[in-house]
């Protein structure tokens, strides 16, 4: 789990980490972190999942989707956030699925099966 | 015997066991004398003065800003325009709150999230331009200083931009903030100064309005970030309380500042105003009971203008909804009302778009628009302490100020209000209560319209997030680079160099951070020196 901004709220990556915790999951957060620590993350760890917080501009986090992508493709990838409708619009166009959770928005990507 | 549903026991957000209703006997034993107490008179619950809004309407006070300076100039200009009775300069994240300049890796590594949610402001040039125009000597000020370690930057670089203008720093009325929970709390930066140098930075900032800005409020201490990261209101209160202790601990131990000044100094605060406006009301009425509480009895103090908590309000961003969001005018206005009711004396109502971005120019407007309403239209302002005396309000707002001071003790256990965030202990607190509303909102045991029930969106309006400028990466580089290349160099590298001096030793920093703006000293080169003198916060949790 990483957060892609330099925005700090941690309300939402924690919640959600606890929950995936409480399901079984081993969760490595590694807060906030550029792509490239993101990348790097994702390899080391032999990651099944990347949960990123994606609170800030959508370019950044669509880098951060394409470049881990591009090292590990096939992925998943789910993210939360603070994400405006044209945000969401623009994920989707890149084959990611939106679902609407209880307490806002969640984006889950759901990649081709290859 | 089996349970009817109204047997149920329904508690407060601060989990308070309420009644179906009240009576009289419900008050309790030692609040009673206090309920025939008059507004303006100790111990104050029931408001800051008898004549009220009558005499003094609430400071329309938003939020504000993106992009380039001159974005955020523009839009504080149409708030006031609107009828915005204050402003606040808001500074970008990713270079204010971390003192980074826009060239720093980390920012370049995310740069189309600069300017996102405040303008950038590296030195005094883009202060200028952000507060042109502006009416800084006859309105009320913000300078956007909310971060403990940003705030000597903004606050310098405002007051130097005034005096450069020919206004009298002894005459200036504004605000800093300063506030711990903000970034020690609630949101986190990447990199920060720890707490105590923290402690430190606001106490030179005192001392400096005590003798050179006495109509500024110098720092104010904002339980809307400890609140909206899950604290529940008598946390809130307990939380504010043991940080203006600390404050002014530190005040009386270096003596430079008569007590009471100090007081009054750090007795202008800010509260968040959630959706359960009633028990809101009574927060605000037991903050004011509670401000008079501690500083007669822990400092003596109980002059009417010290002991009287002036308090702005910020309405629950958490609580406004991503879904159906023109539903959020209806919690802003009603949060709102809840602070009204408490009698606060100044207010920002979070905009409808919230949950999606900062606000539009149409969602900003309406926050200011809700207000006028609420001064204007609905004679809400005619009697002070609408709701004084009622036997639910008086009860609720005794039980809140107990409450509170238990959690007060609590953190005075945990080695005071500094201690408990250097540890986590705060953060524990927090995080609990965020996971309870989550699951309480998963389950359906909290409904929230349009979110959990009532999903059906008949609504034909769309609304987007507004994402303000792109360029404000580009533009801001350039500056950086302008600046760098065009001020007096020597100048500017003894005036740096005068600071880390003072920095290292335990002279108040604020003297040479105002020398520091004139000689256009930059934001990051001042962050790089705290790094160094002070090192990096530990963090106690992992985001």
């Amino acid at each position: 789990m990483a957060k892609t901004g330099l925005d700090g709220h941690w309300r939402g990556p924690t919640i959600v980490a606890r929950a995936l915790r409480d399901a079984g999951f081993e969760v490595i957060m590694i807060g906030m972190a550029n792509t490239d620590d993101i990348v790097t993350s994702a390899v080391d760890e032999d990651v099944d999942l990347v949960g990123l917080n994606i609170g800030g501009h959508i370019d950044v986090a669509i880098r951060s989707i394409e470049n881990v992508q591009a090292v590990r493709p096939g992925l998943p990838i789910f993210a939360g956030g603070t994400i405006p409708p044209h945000a969401a619009k623009q994920l989707e166009a890149l084959g990611v699925e939106v679902y609407l959770s209880a307490q806002n928005i969640c984006i889950l990507w759901m990649p081709q099966s290859s | 015997m089996q349970k009817s549903p109204t047997d149920k026991a329904v508690y407060s957000r601060s989990g308070i066991e309420l009644k179906s209703f009240y009576t009289e006997s419900d008050i309790p034993q030692e609040h009673r004398s206090r309920v025939t107490s008059n507004p303006g008179d100790a111990p104050y619950h029931r408001g800051f003065h008898p004549s009220g809004y009558r005499s003094k309407p609430w400071r329309i006070f938003q939020l504000s800003g993106f992009g380039k300076p001159e974005d955020e100039n523009e839009r504080i200009k149409f708030l006031l325009k609107n009828g915005e009775t204050g402003f606040i300069m808001e500074h970008d994240r990713n270079t204010g709150d971390h003192c980074y300049n826009v060239d720093h890796p980390e920012v370049v590594a995310r740069r189309e999230d600069v300017g996102l949610t405040g303008a950038v402001m590296q030195s005094i040039r883009d202060t200028a331009i952000c507060m042109d125009g502006l009416p800084i000597g006859s309105s009320f000020g913000h300078a956007g200083g909310a971060v403990v370690q940003h705030a000597p930057f903004a606050l310098a670089s405002y007051w130097t931009v005034a005096k450069q203008r020919g206004f009298d720093l002894e005459k200036l009325p504004g605000t800093g903030q300063s506030d711990f929970n903000l970034t020690y709390l609630g949101c986190v930066t990447k990199e920060q100064i720890p707490t105590q140098p923290g402690l430190r930075f606001n106490a030179d900032i005192i001392e400096f309005c005590d003798r050179y800005l006495p109509y500024w409020v110098p720092v104010s201490i904002a339980g809307y970030n400890a609140a909206d990261t899950g604290l529940t209101p008598d946390q809130e209160l307990g939380v504010l309380f043991a940080n203006a202790v600390e404050y002014l601990d530190e005040i009386r131990r270096r003596g430079s500042v008569d007590l009471a000044r100090a007081a009054r100094a750090c007795g202008g605060v800010s509260f968040r105003a959630s959706i359960e406006f009633i028990e809101e009301a009574c927060k605000m009425r037991a903050a004011r009971l509670m401000w008079a509480d501690l500083l007669h009895k822990r400092y003596g103090i109980s002059d009417p203008k010290v002991a009287n908590l002036r308090i702005h309000c910020v309405t629950a961003g958490s609580k406004m909804t991503y879904q159906q969001p023109l539903n959020n005018i209806v919690r802003g206005t009603l949060m709102a009302l809840g602070a009204v009711f408490g009698g606060v004396q100044s207010l920002g109502v979070s905009g409808y778009d919230e949950a999606l971005s900062i606000p539009s120019e149409h969602a900003h407007q309406m926050s200011v628009r809700i207000q006028q309403i609420l001064q204007e239209e609905t004679g809400i302002s005619n009697v002070t302490d609408p709701l004084g005396g009622s036997y639910y309000i008086e009860t609720l707002t005794a039980q809140l100020a107990e409450k509170a001071w238990i959690f007060f003790d609590e953190i005075q256990k945990q080695g005071g209000y500094l201690a408990a965030l250097d540890s986590g202990w705060l953060h524990a607190c927090a995080s609990e209560n965020q996971y309870q509303e989550f699951m309480d909102m998963e389950r359906g045991d909290q409904q929230v319209i349009g979110v959990n029930c009532f999903k059906d969106d008949g609504s034909p309006f769309e609304v987007d997030g507004f994402m303000g400028t792109d360029d404000a990466f580009d533009v801001a580089t350039q500056r950086l680079k302008e600046v760098l290349r065009t001020r007096h160099e020597a100048g500017a590298a003894s005036a740096l160099k005068q600071l880390e001096a003072d920095c290292r030793s335990d002279a108040n920093i604020m003297p040479a951070m105002m020398e520091a703006m004139s000689a256009e000293v930059t934001l990051g080169e001042i962050g790089d020196v705290y790094r160094d003198v002070f090192g990096n916060w530990d963090t106690p949790i992992q985001t």
